[in-house]
C-alpha cells in the first residue's frame, strides 16, 4: 500500500567535510532504512533520475531511504580528485549510522549500491557489523579491470577529439605514478584512487558480510551470471542472484530512461519478503 | 556472417545507438568522428559493441581511426580480427 512521503535534505559532517543527504521520509514507516549508493562520475549523472524515482518507490513502501553525494560529487564538499575509494566507504559507513539516527524508528538498515556504487557498499557492509542486506545492480566486482576501464574512457576522449591516442595507457600510468591526474569525462583520476581500486576483488571481502544478498546483473532472463558474479556467489552461495532484463540507465544512451523498473522491482520485492 | 550480414549489422548498430538524424545518409564510408555521429562516450559504445557481438577484446594499440571511425573501416576489422565473422568467444 502506498503512502505519501516528504523529503529533506541536510548535510553531513565527515573527517571535517559535508556530505549531502536527502532523506525520503514514509508517512507511515515500516522501521527499515535503505541507504542508496550511486556510482562514478558520469554515471552517477545518468543514473540520478532513476535513483530518485527507486528511493521514492521504497519509501512509498514505507522504508526510510537515504540518498547521497560522495565526497568528491555532486553537491557534497571535496573536489573529485580529493576524494578516493577509502574516503568514499567512509561516507558509506557514515550515512548508514546517521540513518539510524533518523527519529524514524529505523531497527535495520540495508545498502543498494549501482556499478561502483555496489562495491562501495560492500566495502562498507563487510567492515560494519549491522547492515541487515545489500543489495548489488550490476557490481563492479574487480577493481583492477575496472580501473583499467577508466582509463580506456581517456584514451576513448583521445581517439574523439584528436583522432588518435595521443598518450598511451603506459604514459597516463606513468602520470598517475608522479602524482598527476588522468581526466576520465571531465573528472581528475588520481593515482591514489586507481591503486585503491585496483586492490579490490570482493570476492575475497564479501564473506565478512553476514546480511542477507542479492545480485541484479542485466540480461535476458536464463542467462547465466558473469564469471566475477560467479565468483562473488562461490564466495557467499546463500547470495541470490538475478539476471533480468534492465535498460543500461546509467550510461548516456539515445534514450534517457527515467526509472529502473527490472531492478527496482526484483529489489522491492526482495527487501519486502519475509525471512 | 557473410560482409555483407557484418555491414549491416554495423550500420544497425550506428543508427539505432547514436543520434544520427537521416540514417539514409549514413554511408559506408562517412567519418563517424569528422560528422560528429560519434564522440568519445561512442568510442566507447563502438568498443562494447564490438566485444559483445563479436567476442573481440580491442587492444589499446587498435583504438585508431583506421579501425573503427566507418561503417566500412569497422567491417574490415572485424573481418581481420575474426574471419568467420563470427564470435571468437
Amino acid at each position: 500500500m502506498e503512502s505519501p512521503l516528504r523529503e529533506e535534505s541536510t548535510f553531513l559532517a565527515v573527517d571535517g567535510s559535508r556530505v549531502f543527504t536527502t532523506l525520503c521520509i514514509p508517512e507511515s514507516p515500516n522501521g527499515r532504512g535503505v541507504v542508496l549508493c550511486h556510482p562514478l562520475g558520469e554515471e552517477k549523472l545518468w543514473a540520478h533520475r532513476p535513483l530518485v524515482m527507486f528511493s521514492r518507490d521504497l519509501a512509498a513502501r514505507g522504508f526510510t531511504v537515504t540518498r547521497f553525494d560522495c565526497r568528491g560529487e555532486g553537491d557534497s564538499d571535496c573536489q573529485f580528485e580529493e576524494a578516493d575509494l577509502e574516503t568514499r566507504v567512509a561516507d558509506v559507513a557514515a550515512v548508514v549510522e546517521a540513518a539510524k539516527r533518523t527519529g524514524q524508528g529505523i531497527s535495520e538498515v540495508s545498502l543498494v549500491g549501482l556499478r561502483f556504487g555496489a562495491m562501495l557498499a560492500a566495502l562498507a557492509a563487510s567492515r560494519l557489523n549491522d547492515v541487515d542486506r545489500l543489495v548489488m545492480w550490476d557490481p563492479v566486482i574487480d577493481g583492477e579491470p575496472y580501473a583499467q576501464s577508466l582509463l580506456r574512457i581517456n584514451l576513448a576522449a583521445q581517439l574523439a577529439a584528436h583522432k588518435k591516442v595521443v598518450e598511451g595507457r603506459e604514459k597516463l600510468l606513468e602520470r598517475l605514478a608522479g602524482g598527476g591526474t588522468v581526466n576520465i569525462e571531465g573528472y581528475g583520476l588520481t593515482g591514489s584512487f586507481v591503486r585503491q581500486v585496483s586492490s579490490i576483488r570482493l570476492a575475497d571481502q564479501i564473506a565478512a558480510f553476514r546480511g542477507r544478498l542479492l545480485i541484479l546483473q542485466p540480461g535476458p532472463e536464463g542467462t547465466a551470471p558473469r564469471p566475477d558474479i560467479g565468483g562473488l556467489q562461490a564466495a557467499r552461495p546463500d547470495a541470490t542472484v538475478r539476471v533480468l532484463p534492465e535498460q543500461p540507465f546509467w550510461k548516456e544512451t539515445k534514450t534517457f530512461f527515467q526509472r529502473a523498473d527490472g531492478f527496482s522491482s526484483a529489489t522491492v520485492e526482495w527487501l519486502e519478503a519475509a525471512g | 556472417m557473410d560482409a555483407i550480414a557484418i555491414t549491416s549489422r554495423i550500420r544497425q548498430f550506428v543508427t539505432t545507438t547514436f543520434y544520427v538524424p537521416d540514417p539514409s545518409q549514413v554511408t559506408d564510408e562517412m567519418s563517424f568522428l569528422e560528422t560528429g555521429i560519434v564522440d568519445s562516450t561512442g568510442v566507447l559504445e563502438i568498443l562494447t559493441f564490438l566485444q559483445n557481438e563479436f567476442g573481440i577484446a580491442v587492444q589499446d594499440e587498435e583504438i585508431l581511426p583506421e579501425n573503427l571511425d566507418s561503417v566500412a573501416r569497422l567491417a574490415a576489422y572485424i573481418q581481420r580480427k575474426t574471419p568467420t565473422g563470427d564470435r571468437t568467444a
